[in-house]
């Protein structure tokens, strides 16, 4: 699982939107992208906890900005793991 | 008189705004910034409330200062939930200020006039938003984050261009300035703080003040019998609170202090949902930040990711019970919250159904979706204010 490539993996979590024309940037952030608002991004959140082995604190939840963060956070997290 | 009618408040301003240009390179922005705000608050509140508010943020800062030195454990948690418990319940003191001096009068020799003494205090303060800001310390600074020194955090919690009406600032922003260097003053930033503040003055103390004066004449008593009355103060209430978060937004930026941004034309959002993500931004981000997101966070993690969706909206309604609780301690204002929270909740529910129909994508339905949504926004608002609104008053029903 951690061998993974993280943004195709990120990818696969997000495809959750079923927007397929959706580029993962680093800087794209959640209003930008129809349908990824508070309820999903939870479960957005709980899906990467469970396809990357990680655990998220309610505060890092809380802090994320953007995609970029969310992507540097993960491989923290792998890090430390 | 109002704080920002004061003269004193400007001459602050001024002295500040030269003032933090002369930090020793010893002293860090925060402390230098709180130190300074310090003295602005002697100046602008007395000694006496200055002293009792540094007290406070000293006792919150030892609390916190022993949490953070603490072994992870369920002594730390215990430690954790005291002090949310403690600065809880001097909030619940604060909203509650009346029964208190009520109860304790004849309970004992001036005790009466000491409850009176704090609560006088405690208003002079804003402590509805230091009681945020201090929540926003403790959740950051027990998961693990840098917890400033006591002069610093004092200016967190009672920034004193923030007394006023907040707004609610995010202790994660503040211990930033540290962190980045000192914008150095330039020309562009200075008009550009002196224009929102004088933009929140006019709106301030010019449309919102003649709006009342029209509607009110010089007895200036709100007539809330009917939703044209809770229309016409809704609209009193939205310039007042735009200009004085416009003001404290100025003055943020002159000082180079971070200061939330709190109002984007409410008025123009087409759901009740996004009326909530444009009014009190502060406040909405607090809510999402502190107990929003460890709500929606515990629930999904307790009952499985199959009932979020049920989990998110219970998440949700109680955040907007805790609003109406915060706004004030009464069942009125926890049947506000309630409500308001429930229609959020059930909008959820109708605008996802919605959005899986064919006409929802249609250019048509969304030019009628612009021009609908803000009269169907403003008709919700003030059906939810019209609830509150004799209390607001101290009018009778």
């Amino acid at each position: 699982m951690k061998n993974c490539n993280l943004p195709t993996k990120l990818s696969c979590s997000i495809s959750s939107f079923r927007n397929p024309q959706l580029v993962l940037r680093d800087d794209l952030k959640a209003p930008d992208v129809p349908g990824w608002d508070s309820f999903n991004h939870i479960n957005l959140v709980m899906q990467i906890e469970e396809d990357f082995g990680v655990r998220f604190t309610t505060e890092e939840i809380a802090e994320l900005a953007n995609v970029g963060e969310f992507k540097s956070l993960i491989v923290r997290k792998l890090a430390s793991t | 008189m109002s704080t920002y009618l004061n003269p004193a408040f400007y001459a602050a301003v001024a002295i500040l705004y030269c003032g933090l240009q002369l930090r020793p390179a010893w002293c860090t922005r925060s402390a230098w910034f709180g130190a300074l705000n310090l003295v602005v608050l002697i100046a602008l509140f007395g000694a006496k409330v200055t002293v009792a508010f540094l007290g406070f943020s000293c006792v919150l800062w030892l609390l916190l200062n022993r949490l953070c030195h603490s072994r992870q454990g369920a002594s730390r948690s215990m430690r954790e939930v005291g002090i949310y418990c403690g600065v809880t319940m001097l909030f619940l003191f604060h909203k509650q200020a009346l029964f208190w001096v009520d109860l304790l009068h004849g309970a004992g020799p001036g005790l009466d006039k000491q409850a009176q003494s704090i609560a006088s205090f405690f208003e002079t303060i804003a402590f509805a938003y230091l009681y945020l800001r201090s929540l926003d310390v403790i959740r950051v600074v027990s998961a693990g984050g840098k917890l400033l020194d006591p002069i610093s955090l004092s200016g967190y919690l009672l920034p004193f261009f923030m007394v006023p009406a907040g707004p609610v600032n995010v202790y994660s922003d503040h211990v930033k300035i540290d962190l980045e260097p000192a914008p150095a003053p330039n020309w562009t930033s200075f008009v550009a703080g002196i224009d929102t503040v004088t933009s929140g003055l006019f709106l301030k103390f010019v449309v919102a003040e003649l709006w009342k004066l029209y509607f009110t004449g010089l007895s200036g008593n709100w007539p809330a019998s009917g939703l044209v009355d809770t229309s016409i103060i809704l609209v009193y209430v939205y310039f007042d609170f735009f200009g004085y978060s416009l003001v404290a937004l100025g003055v943020g930026r002159l000082l180079g202090i971070p200061t939330p941004v709190n109002f984007k034309a409410p008025f123009l959002s087409t759901s009740v949902t996004e009326f909530w993500t444009r009014w009190h931004i502060s406040l909405g981000d607090f809510v999402r930040r502190g107990l929003f997101i460890p709500l929606q966070v515990l629930m999904v993690r307790r009952f499985g990711r199959r009932w979020s969706y049920a989990t998110n909206l219970v998440a949700l309604v109680l955040c907007f019970a805790f609003v109406g609780l915060w706004h004030r301690f009464t069942m009125t204002f926890i049947a506000w919250g309630l409500l308001v929270g429930a229609i959020i909740a059930l909008e959820k529910i109708v605008r996802d159904r919605w959005a899986e129909t064919d006409a929802s994508r249609t250019e048509s339905t969304k030019l009628l979706q612009r021009i609908l949504g803000p009269v169907y926004v403003f008709a919700v608002i003030v059906g939810t204010l019209h609830l509150v609104i004799p209390e607001l008053l101290g009018q009778a029903r």
